[in-house]
């Protein structure tokens, strides 16, 4: 019977691995999973407050059946992508350390046994602190 | 029109359901564009630099770049985040999909029977459909085009449609053009005096690109062809409750049973990288025999390797074929296009191939630019531009 259908969630095919251990692989589904939850979580009381605010008891239907209008949509875009770029900002953070490596006096950089760049070396790291301790005595002086 | 049901509105998802589609949608976005910007960012200011003092020289291939990011966490992250959207692009549409089910077989059961637009559905149990389709799920979609899990099934088709919205849902093309509309418009500016009567769509599956082309140029008598029944009852489904009329049969490229010299007009799209060079190859020479003397084939796919703007981009666009069930990717975009036509039959000289911006994107004056080449369409890349070619026979 056509009701009885259960479509497959299995993709044949090979699995690919990212990381070296295959649990970072598991985790990184779980924590994508996780943030469609809390996105779905997030509307589900974003609706309940619109509703609370135009009257004072809410029937549980009212929220199944809300559909957003465009305005509604719009704001509610900009927080879902804003969610996303919190929960995954350590991909943007990684940018922002390359970028801070920068070409000044040639690449300095901490990487580990695989080679994988991990971010700016502890020597250029201290040389800013002095650089930083050094301007803010000057800015004291003056 | 038509008064049948269309069977794309037999799609109600609850509430949490959307809010779920809608997460994956911006999620593709944000992996597609801003943290796909992030790598590059990463590659230019760190991976590049250390390669140049290693190698003195910059990496020349895409499979020296993917050799230096292999082993980079904002490579293995990212990658991680493309294969599961990618996943819960088709997971997001199921459930609403196995409620609707019945319904969405009766609507195209009546959609066939009544007929409005009369166009045609011709199925063949006997199809040979190959084994890049029975054996990898392409694009992770699980039961791939061809899976039938009950009798008249339209699930695959619905999985596909209703999934590649979500999954363009954040992107430019999203509301605006498509490669269907894309080259039409683009043919239609270029040759002037070209005006098909007939048409073949090759891989159709559910018939969107198709029905664009047809928009362009209205009266052809259109065929589409496909090796999965599900999405062709589907397609037939959509064109009838939309007024458009087209022949729908279950055939393998490489083996049409349309008699020689019968089409103006022969399209793919995202077609060729699915399937091995060899039989890419005989799906060309059947291609070459189907049509009239005087028309055009036209296809869209990734640019070659030998048109992208460098090895990086080379290695992004080689993704697919790691990760996505698209093994051939790597093969088709390392082939000579041009020399891939001449040995199907068609002359070099009449070997066409252009990129220009997504249909709708920009304003009508730049895609007319591009068109004629006086101006310059961004790269190819997350439905901003795209890339045809083909040849004149």
């Amino acid at each position: 019977m056509a009701q009885d259908v259960r479509l497959p969630r299995r993709s044949k095919g090979p699995k690919p691995q990212f990381f070296r251990d295959p649990a970072m692989d598991h985790m990184m589904a779980m924590i994508i999973a996780l943030t469609g939850e809390l996105s779905v979580a997030i509307e589900r009381q974003d609706t309940l407050e619109r509703l609370l605010e135009a009257r004072r008891v809410v029937p549980r239907q009212d929220i199944e059946a809300y559909r957003p209008d465009q305005t509604v949509e719009d704001q509610r875009f900009n927080r879902r992508d804003d969610l996303i770029a919190r929960v995954f900002h350590v991909l943007h953070e990684q940018a922002e350390l390359a970028e801070a490596m920068g070409t000044k006096g040639g690449l300095s950089y901490v990487a580990d046994d695989r080679g994988a760049i991990l971010g700016p070396s502890p020597e250029r790291a201290s040389r800013r602190k002095k650089a930083a301790k050094a301007s803010s005595r000057s800015k004291a002086r003056r | 029109m038509s008064n049948i049901k269309n069977i794309e509105t037999v799609f109600d998802p609850t509430h949490d359901e959307a809010a779920r589609q809608r997460y994956v949608s911006v999620l593709r976005k944000r992996i597609l564009l801003d943290y796909a910007r992030d790598m590059k960012t990463v590659y230019d200011h760190a991976i590049e630099p250390r390669f140049v003092r290693k190698n003195g020289r910059k990496p020349k291939t895409g499979n020296e770049v993917r050799k230096e990011m292999l082993v980079q966490p904002i490579f293995q992250e990212w990658s991680a985040l493309r294969h599961n959207a990618q996943l819960m692009t088709w997971w997001s549409v199921q459930p609403e999909i196995e409620r609707k089910l019945p319904e969405m077989i009766q609507v195209a059961k009546d959609a066939s029977d009544a007929n409005p637009a009369g166009g045609s559905l011709r199925l063949d149990a006997n199809v040979d459909i190959p084994q890049t389709v029975t054996e990898l799920d392409v694009h992770l979609m699980p039961g791939c085009f061809h899976s039938e899990h009950v009798a008249d099934d339209v699930a695959q088709g619905a999985v596909y449609h209703h999934g590649t919205r979500v999954f363009s849902g954040g992107l430019a093309h999203r509301h605006r053009g498509g490669w269907g509309a894309t080259a039409a418009n683009a043919l239609r500016i270029k040759y002037p005096t070209f005006r098909p009567k007939t048409y073949l769509d090759l891989g159709c599956t559910v018939g969107r690109e198709m029905f664009s082309v047809m928009d362009v140029y209205p009266g052809m008598e259109s065929h589409g062809i496909d090796v999965g029944a599900p999405c062709l009852r589907y397609a037939h489904a959509l064109a009838e409750a939309t007024g458009r009329k087209v022949h729908f049969s279950q055939q393998n490229a490489e083996a049409l049973d349309f008699p020689d010299n019968t089409f103006d007009l022969v399209t793919s799209s995202f077609f060729f990288h699915e399937i091995s060079v060899k039989s890419s190859a005989k799906i060309l020479a059947e291609a070459y025999r189907v049509l009239k003397p005087g028309g055009l084939m036209i296809n869209q796919e990734l640019p070659p390797v030998s048109l992208v703007s460098g090895p990086y981009e080379d290695f992004v666009l080689d993704w697919d074929a790691y990760y996505n069930n698209e093994p051939f990717y790597y093969q088709f975009r390392h082939q000579d296009l041009q020399k891939k036509f001449v040995d199907a039959g068609f002359k070099a000289k009449n070997y066409v191939q252009f990129r220009v911006p997504n249909y709708g994107t920009w304003s009508d004056d730049l895609f007319a630019a591009c068109v004629r080449g006086d101006a310059v369409p961004p790269e190819v890349s997350n439905g901003q531009a795209w890339f045809s070619f083909g040849a004149w026979k």
